[in-house]
């Protein structure tokens, strides 16, 4: 019994025994030779001959760790106690090559948890492959919204889905529970929850039976209406009418206002549509499906692209040149997102190479100053991969801290990231590190342990008894082929450097030509804010609605500091849009050949307010605008495309939605807009006065001489006075608007800038060291250069000659990489080639002139060598 | 004759270091070895290198005891000593030693004449 208890103690005091057994025998070889010594030998003699009857010491110890239970193992716990207590006493160089490698790590897995948050992880619905979101196309445009009817003839006449579900989404305002609130509202078919997959976790969803108007609502929105579990029954007000709450749905976590999932879902009613209801009416629904099982997206385009040529050869003045899209959802929610990421990505893979070529470097470095201790255990006897294990281990402990560190940068990373840039990249909710990532971090700490550990290891157990114990008498460096290798090495950290700064220059460039872009309007200055006026409050018969929008311009034109006010249903930048067609008095046209243009409806001055400048002719008088409403305006690319060759001003037109009949006359020209982002051209467009429709919803547009963001609190207390009810939603100065849609671009740009920065720091590192290195090992044929009479200045330039023949390959390498490489981001550039001359040309410039400052300061290092002591020792 | 490395072997020096133990009390594992040497008288030479690492052994399984100490001619050396259980263990092995060898004789004298 006690013998096993102290086999198992003595498991643990494996080292303690090992010192023993050493002290025995070099007590041992004390005797001996102390024998050999009276035995009439020379000292020398009798101790050779003390350790040749005795064997190799090494090889006892081994033989003897052989016999110790778990042999092997064990050997990694004491190699691992060693390599900690031998890199704590080297800590300088532990510490900058576990911070190179948790910055690399540490950014690849920050990327890594993102990537996979948004594109891998699968989307909140069961079975979310199954689904589906269908859209018309015509050229030019993809996925566009379509008709209710054509909605319904897809779902009549479709083999191809388990259920198809139409869905529109609008802000509605809501009353009822306190003050009144602008939501995202999706007017829904019954069958949209089925679709989706999920139900309400209270209530349930519409009965089409029953009457009354029910809504289900959102988790987010129950909570913000006071979390009350009696909700189910009770009515709100949605536009002044009432609804009956019926459901609340289950957290759900991801927003997307393409599928539909918003504040609350009111039922649409498309499910009792009249049997006589007509094609080609409004083209504003979105339908979203769910796949049969086993049915593919391939499948479901063919049949639908059947069905759609049908109704093609049917209304022909509807559907000619109108294609079918099906997109599996997946990519309708985070496609957008993947060329940026996919980029990033690779960013973060080049600084985790240049990381390891770094940590190669300095590994190797050291390795060099380990030579003699490895000869003389090897001539000891030592087995060699003994050695070489125990550099793993090292290795292996350095990879692994950097891969914690590298873990922990990247938890931190991504929780300033989420509160930054949550808005702008679809499902960041969802990105966590989870084991997946973990996982990753692992590995990469194992590999580049690999990586990094192999060539010192290999070359240091490698180096033989004679060329470790010369060159430890030289006291100089490697041979040739190490030198090579680490020349490599840091041409290879320039050229991936390089390729980084390439992408960087390129996307500032796009930034600079995004700036330029003259968007059509003036967006300094200008406040705006959404407003919503209640339909049965204000009906537009009896001009209750008119004389509150005459009122609400007045009053807000007679705050201080405002020069303009105007409003106009469709904004610019808002993501919501729609077309008309144009039908010219005398020029009939085949019905479905008119000409597509956006229209919008404006209230007072809004084209001065947004500071759209006219060309030709005049804007409206106030009895044009209000009383008996009539002209319209037309933009530039509208005036050349309608009327070539003639001078629009005096025409008559009308459009296929006009709400009264009689024509309207243009009255006259206005520059063009980009109305839906800074990269797309502007489109034709027209403006009406407002009241030519009842829309309640629209966006005002103040100009001030001062700050925007200043005038809200007066714009609030202004519309307050006027009527307390009426919601003001996102009030907020257009340029902040406008730099709101390149959010997604500047994130993309800092985060790459942002690693080209920090591998520029790695390379410059790699660089100096590498050199300082050299320069070390060097010493003494410098001082002797020196002695011998050469001048600072040669060198100087003999040293950093070499630096920069590495630098210079690098450099070439990575101008031919970078050719190869920019080609992934075309997506992303605007306006600027890939292969543009002047990025590559800057990035090319800031490497050379840091590296060439890395290069000289070694290079001063050892100009400043004293020739009498280098040569003394 | 030189001493190879068999389970045998590894039973018969452990024999050798408890007889030696016991007939000449606490002694250093250098000393160990020399008097079995002498005691062979010649006849054997021992694997230094077996010697000390089996000397732990019989120490880890609790047969001897060994303590730090200081040698005659002032040596830092290790002073192994018999304990009681390797006292027993002395008794054991000898008696299956000449059990042993009792049987090999016998075998032994098969080959000769009748």
């Amino acid at each position: 019994m006690t013998r096993l208890v102290r086999r198992l103690i003595n498991v643990f005091r494996r080292g303690q025994l090992e010192r023993e057994l050493d002290a025995e025998l070099q007590s041992h070889l004390q005797f001996e030779t102390e024998r050999n010594l009276r035995a009439g030998m020379p000292p020398r003699e009798a101790r050779r001959r003390a350790h040749v009857r005795l064997g190799s010491v090494e090889q006892i110890k081994e033989h003897w760790r052989d016999t110790r239970p778990l042999g092997r193992w064990l050997d990694f716990t004491s190699d691992f106690a060693w390599a900690v207590r031998r890199l704590w006493k080297h800590r300088a160089l532990t510490v900058t090559v576990v911070t190179t490698l948790a910055l690399g790590i540490g950014s690849t897995v920050l990327m890594f948890s993102i990537v996979n948050g948004v594109l891998l992880q699968p989307l909140p619905f069961p079975v979310a492959s199954e689904l589906v979101s269908l859209g018309e196309s015509s050229p030019g445009w993809r996925d566009n919204p379509v008709a209710s009817y054509t909605y319904r003839v897809w779902r009549e006449h479709s083999e191809s889905f388990e259920s198809l579900a139409v869905m529109h989404r609008t802000e509605r305002s809501i009353e009822g529970r306190g003050e009144p609130l602008i939501v995202d509202a999706a007017h829904v078919s019954a069958n949209y929850f089925d679709t989706i997959g999920i139900r309400p976790a209270l209530g349930g969803t519409f009965d089409t039976a029953a009457s009354g108007r029910p809504v289900v609502l959102s988790h987010h929105l129950w909570t913000r209406l006071g979390a009350d579990p009696g909700i189910l029954g009770t009515t709100l007000r949605i536009v002044d009418r009432p609804h009956v709450v019926v459901g609340v749905m289950p957290p759900i976590t991801m927003s997307g206002p393409f599928i539909g999932l918003g504040d609350c879902w009111i039922w649409s009613g498309t499910d009792r549509v009249p049997e006589d209801y007509r094609p080609g009416s409004y083209r504003g629904r979105t339908v979203i499906g769910r796949l049969k099982p086993g049915v593919s997206v391939e499948q479901a385009r063919a049949d639908l692209a059947t069905i759609q040529r049908q109704l093609e050869a049917e209304y022909p003045q509807f559907y000619a040149n109108v294609g079918v899209t099906v997109t599996p959802l997946r990519e309708v929610v985070v496609g957008r997102a993947r060329p940026a990421l996919a980029m990033l990505f690779a960013a973060a893979a080049l600084l985790l190479l240049i990381a390891c070529a770094n940590v190669a470097n300095l590994l190797l470095a050291r390795s060099v100053e380990r030579q003699h201790e490895v000869g003389i255990r090897l001539s000891l006897g030592a087995r060699p991969w003994h050695i070489v294990r125990q550099l793993l281990v090292e290795s292996l402990v350095l990879s692994l801290a950097g891969g914690v560190g590298g873990v922990l940068a990247a938890m931190a990373g991504s929780r300033v990231l989420a509160g930054t840039i949550g808005s702008t990249v679809p499902r960041m909710e969802s990105v966590s590190m989870d084991a997946g990532v973990l996982l990753f971090s692992v590995g990469l700490a194992v590999v580049t342990a690999a990586v990094c550990g192999t060539a010192p290891a290999l070359t240091a157990a490698r180096g033989d008894l004679q060329t470790a114990t010369r060159d430890a008498a030289r006291g100089s460096s490697s041979g040739p082929g190490r030198q090579r290798v680490r020349q490599v090495l840091v041409s290879a950290e320039v050229a991936l450097t390089l390729v980084l700064l390439v992408g960087s220059a390129l996307l500032i460039r796009s930034f600079m030509r995004l700036a330029d872009v003259d968007l059509g309007f003036r967006a300094g200055h200008v406040l705006t804010a959404e407003l919503r006026i209640l339909d049965l409050k204000y009906p537009v018969e009896g001009g209750a609605r008119d004389a509150l929008l005459r009122r609400l311009s007045a009053r807000l034109q007679a705050l201080p500091e405002v020069t303009s006010v105007g409003a106009s249903y469709y904004f610019p930048f808002s993501a919501r849009e729609n077309t008309q067609h144009v039908i010219v008095e005398g020029r009939p046209v085949p019905s479905g050949q008119e000409p597509t243009v956006q229209y919008t409806g404006v209230i007072g001055d809004f084209l001065p307010a947004m500071g759209i400048p006219l060309v030709r002719g005049r804007l409206w008088t106030a009895e044009e605008m209000w009383t008996r409403p009539g002209g319209v305006v037309v933009s530039e690319s509208l005036a050349r495309m309608v009327w070539p060759n003639d001078d629009p001003i005096g025409k008559r037109v009308t459009h296929d939605r006009a709400p009264r009949p009689g024509w309207a006359t243009v009255i006259g020209v206005v520059g063009d807009v980009r109305q839906r982002s800074v990269e797309q051209p502007p489109l034709p467009q027209w403006y009406f006065p407002y009241s030519n429709y009842s829309w309640p919803l629209m966006t005002l547009a103040i100009r001030t001489t001062g700050d925007p963001a200043a005038l809200v609190p007066a714009v609030r207390q202004a519309v307050r006075e006027i009527d307390p009810d009426l919601p003001l939603h996102r009030l907020m100065p257009l340029e902040d608007v406008i730099a709101g849609t390149l959010a997604g671009r500047r994130l993309a740009f800092a985060l790459l800038a942002g690693f080209a920065a920090v591998s520029l720091v790695l390379a410059v590192v790699g660089v100096y060291a590498a050199l300082a290195h050299a320069v070390q090992q060097q010493a003494k044929e410098i001082a002797i250069r020196a002695a011998l009479g050469a001048s600072v200045g040669t060198i100087v330039s003999r040293v950093m000659r070499n630096g920069l023949i590495a630098v210079g390959i690098g450099c070439v390498a990575g101008v031919a990489l970078s050719v190869v490489g920019t080609r992934v981001m075309r997506e992303l550039l605007f306006e600027v080639s890939a292969t543009d001359a002047v990025s590559f040309g800057a990035a090319v410039f800031v490497l050379v002139v840091v590296a060439t400052g890395a290069c000289y300061l070694p290079a001063r290092r050892a100009a400043a060598i004293d020739p009498a002591s280098s040569l003394q020792t | 004759m030189t001493v190879t490395k068999s389970d045998v072997w590894r039973g018969t020096l452990a024999l050798m270091i408890l007889r030696t133990l016991d007939t000449l009390g606490p002694l250093h594992g250098y000393g160990i070895g020399r008097r079995i040497e002498q005691t062979s008288e010649g006849l054997l030479r021992i694997n230094q290198g077996t010697l000390y690492p089996q000397l732990m052994k019989l120490e880890e399984d609790g047969y001897i005891r060994g303590a730090w100490g200081v040698s005659e001619n002032g040596q830092r050396a290790k002073f192994y000593r018999l304990t009681r259980s390797g006292h027993r263990q002395l008794r054991r092995i000898t008696k299956e030693w000449e059990q042993a060898s009792l049987i090999l004789d016998k075998f032994r004298a098969l080959g000769e004449a009748p």
